[in-house]
């Protein structure tokens, strides 16, 4: 037992901040939520992502995408960086984005909130989720796309 | 003063860290330009340069030219970054805001640097570099136009930032003695500008709101900088969500969700009725008093502290 619980507290430590916690809901480094109605899905499934508490002045990226390196940007994500913010699979979220993005980009409700429904595909390009590690993911948009400390991952399992 | 590679190293204060390179600074045209660099670039807050009159006191001078202003900052939305190749543009003469007019072939006039907004009161980068017009120059310059703004009803000023709460939303109002039609932006990511309202995404830091006139024959153009601070804002709730009055032995369930999307809860000492997390039911004809509560958030909003009132019929 007390093996056990050393290899978990190893492990744990191990582990990147915010990253491959097995649970509806990840908070990050700056007190932001994000929630899923669920994280065990079948394919093509769709599921309710929320965010509260997110920094409003930060816009964000939201899609599912293979869990990288840590470290690492996410990719590839399903949707893609979608500065068109259309389509089921990615979600641009900024409340100032830059001119080109006004009306393409959502804005954050006020809290820093967000809600989308989202369809959960096994594939992303040629990876399939089974297979390896995938989330749901929350990064800095393209405007501070170097920037990890806004990475979120809540991975998703698919039955 | 001394020549490095035809330009001019500018003053500096004995306690100014920022040290300013650059030129020419002596026998400017009546609308020069002026190419400048920094060194030691301090670390608090960035750094405004404002053509002004030359200080006579220990006090910041006034008498400034709103056309020639630059914001030095790392910050989205300054003119310049610190290790960018600075171009300010002066003038031979200008009118201030109070309406003096100002003859920098007659008065003494110059660059003056201090420290921008975030860190407004602190006077230890304030440096003062002498600029020396042609006498003989009489180009004829436009007088710069001058910008009025407010948000909220409340008047900015570019010395002496207004505050705006978190999520509060301020409605922009501004005009030009030219007439002209004004353009605004917001350069700070903190806020934003849509359909003339600034709402502050952020309750600690500072904004930038730029407006700009293109000017008219009488006047120049001019971009005004207007700093805000940002402050926390308050959470509520929406009243009309609530009921205000219900049958005797009904049940409803209050909307448990605050304005910024926080969880409420509820709480009731009146005998008229009862709540269970969210869920009321009226037990008895009379006032049902329930006070709401919602945590906050640090330094963006307060939470939710509010009651309200249902009359059980």
């Amino acid at each position: 037992m007390r093996k056990v619980l050393i290899l978990s507290l190893l492990f744990g430590l191990a582990l990147p901040q915010n990253s491959y916690a097995a649970s509806k809901s990840i908070t990050g480094e700056f007190g932001e939520i994000l929630t899923a109605s669920t994280t065990t899905v079948s394919d093509n499934a769709v599921i309710t992502v929320t965010g509260k508490r997110f920094d409003e002045s930060v816009g964000i990226y939201l899609a599912i995408c293979v869990i990288p390196k840590p470290g690492f940007q996410p990719t590839p994500c399903g949707g893609g960086v979608n500065k068109a913010g259309v389509g089921e699979g990615s979600f641009w979220i900024s409340s100032n984005p830059p001119p080109y993005g006004i009306g393409l980009a959502d804005p954050f409700k006020p809290g820093g909130r967000f809600s989308y429904k989202i369809r959960v595909s096994k594939k992303i390009g040629k990876f399939d989720c089974k297979k390896v590690k995938c989330a749901i993911t929350v990064r800095a948009d393209h405007l501070r796309s170097e920037d990890r400390s806004y990475d979120l991952y809540l991975p998703i399992t698919f039955k | 003063m001394f020549v490095v590679a035809g330009l001019l190293v500018a003053p500096t204060a004995a306690n100014a860290q920022a040290k300013i390179i650059g030129g020419p600074l002596i026998d400017l045209s009546a609308a020069p330009t002026i190419n400048l660099s920094i060194t030691d670039f301090p670390s608090k807050a960035g750094l405004y340069f404002l053509q002004c009159t030359a200080p006579t006191g220990p006090t910041r001078p006034t008498a400034c030219n709103d056309a020639a202003q630059l914001w030095i900052s790392s910050e989205r939305g300054a003119n310049f970054t610190p290790t960018a190749n600075i171009v300010f543009k002066p003038a031979a003469s200008y009118k201030t805001r109070t309406g003096e007019e100002i003859d920098c072939r007659k008065v003494s006039c110059g660059i003056y640097i201090r420290y921008d907004h975030n860190n407004g009161t602190d006077f230890s980068e304030d440096n003062f570099i002498a600029l020396k017009f042609k006498s003989g120059d009489n180009t004829p310059t436009l007088v710069s136009d001058e910008i009025t703004a407010s948000i909220g009803g409340v008047a900015l000023s570019q010395r002496n930032p207004i505050t705006l709460a978190y999520r509060a939303p301020g409605l922009l109002l501004a005009s030009a003695k030219s007439g002209a039609a004004l353009t605004y932006k917001s350069y700070a990511p903190a806020c934003t500008l849509v359909n003339g309202v600034v709402t502050a995404l952020k309750g600690t830091g500072a904004c930038d709101i730029g407006v700009t006139s293109p000017g008219n024959a009488t006047y120049g153009a001019i971009e005004v900088h207007f700093p805000i601070y940002l402050t926390p804002g308050n959470d509520g709730i929406v009243h009309k969500a609530y009921p205000t009055s219900m049958k005797i032995y009904k049940s409803v369930t209050l909307m448990n969700e605050s304005l910024f999307g926080e969880k409420l809860k509820f709480k009731t000492s009146s005998k008229a009725c009862r709540i269970s997390s969210n869920k009321l039911i009226a037990l008895k004809r009379g006032e049902c008093l329930i006070s709401i509560t919602g945590p906050g958030v640090a330094n963006l909003f307060a939470g939710v502290k509010d009651t309200h009132t249902i009359t059980i019929q």
